[in-house]
């Protein structure tokens, strides 16, 4: 990934933390990726350390009630903020009786507030008929970093349902501010190859090449023949929008191996010839 | 009262030192950045306590005793 794409990615994920829109960010154009994703990751502790005395007090009492009860009040009284800051100390078969019990809304709600590394037990415990319809309900709302930071602690079937429900922009979105960029591929597997070309001209329309040149970037071989034989459908104007993207963010490289996956034909020359003697 | 200096400002509201690179930003970025986490923080603390203010009245009433005493202490 390029520094430039991974040092915008990280901006909207400190964004999103921080509840803000990314342009209310100070400047931070002198930091590099790497220290952004640090500096995040101190203030989601900070941030949800502190509160964390009375927060375990609430989850101890949580087993004094009946599941029934619980559920009632994080939904009426409680608010996904709480509830989300409280799920880590709750042991993982009474949160997922708990969470069973409230509406999928909520439980999204939820989702915007946790942090899947301090809940990762639990989800681990969640069933699919459970996670898919919150998953779907994320994807509607298009919270791509809520949905990015999950997808490492999903099953299959989850990411699945959430893959469909997401429309082509939305997919990209949530794919460049993933969490866990190495499991890309393996959600790229799962993705139906039909909708490859659709993604690609959304790229092309909405000025999103970036982000699919970045989620490119991140596939093996096996998983970049959809993207390879895609390409070979584009047509001239969204071709010269690839073309004037791949210079911008500098990724010819990750072009250039797939340009070696496609079949000859007008796309392929086009690119070829654009490309100033890098593919041949 | 001297007035704390913004990295270190910001050191506070991290609860940590910042990568190498945020040493080196303007004053007033490292002031923006302390802030921003103090609101945050600040706006999480007060949710949250409201939360468990309203979450007791809840709480069936021969229970509250016991639970408001495991909240609060």
């Amino acid at each position: 990934m390029s520094e430039h794409l991974e040092h915008r990615a990280e901006l909207l994920k400190l964004a999103r933390l921080l509840n803000l829109d990314v342009e209310e960010l100070p400047d931070l154009d002198a930091v590099p990726a790497a220290e952004l994703r640090a500096f995040r990751e101190a203030a989601t502790d900070r941030l949800f350390d502190a509160t964390a005395g009375t927060l375990g007090g609430i989850s101890k009492s949580s087993r004094l009630v009946p599941a029934a009860v619980s559920a009632t009040i994080a939904r009426k009284a409680f608010g996904p903020l709480l509830c989300a800051r409280t799920a880590a100390a709750v042991d993982p078969p009474r949160a997922v009786d708990i969470a069973k019990r409230l509406p999928k809304d909520f439980l999204a709600d939820v989702s915007v507030e946790l942090d899947p590394r301090r809940v990762a037990d639990i989800l681990a415990e969640v069933p699919d008929d459970l996670s898919v319809p919150v998953a779907e309900e994320l994807g509607r709302r298009g919270e791509f970093v809520t949905m990015g930071r999950f997808l490492a602690f999903v099953s299959d079937a989850g990411i699945e349902g959430a893959m469909n429900s997401l429309s082509d922009e939305a997919l990209l979105q949530t794919a460049f501010v993933l969490e866990h960029k190495d499991k890309l591929g393996h959600a790229v597997s799962l993705l139906d190859p039909a909708r490859m070309p659709g993604i690609l001209r959304c790229a092309a329309e909405q000025d999103l090449w970036p982000e699919a040149l970045d989620l490119i970037s991140h596939l093996d071989d096996a998983e970049r023949l959809p993207v390879a034989r895609a390409l070979a459908s584009l047509d001239e104007e969204h071709l010269t929008s690839l073309v004037a993207a791949l210079d911008e963010v500098d990724l010819w490289d990750t072009a250039t191996d797939v340009l070696g996956m496609m079949e000859d034909g007008p796309a392929r020359k086009r690119l070829v010839a654009a490309s100033g003697g890098r593919v041949s | 009262m001297p007035e704390t200096a913004p990295f270190e400002s910001l050191c506070h509201e991290l609860g940590a030192e910042p990568p190498a690179a945020f040493a080196d930003l303007p004053g007033e970025t490292q002031q923006r950045l302390a802030d921003l986490l103090r609101e945050a923080r600040h706006h999480n603390i007060t949710s949250l306590n409201e939360a468990v203010a309203s979450g007791l009245s809840f709480v069936p009433r021969p229970l509250r005793g016991a639970i408001t005493k495991l909240v609060m202490r």
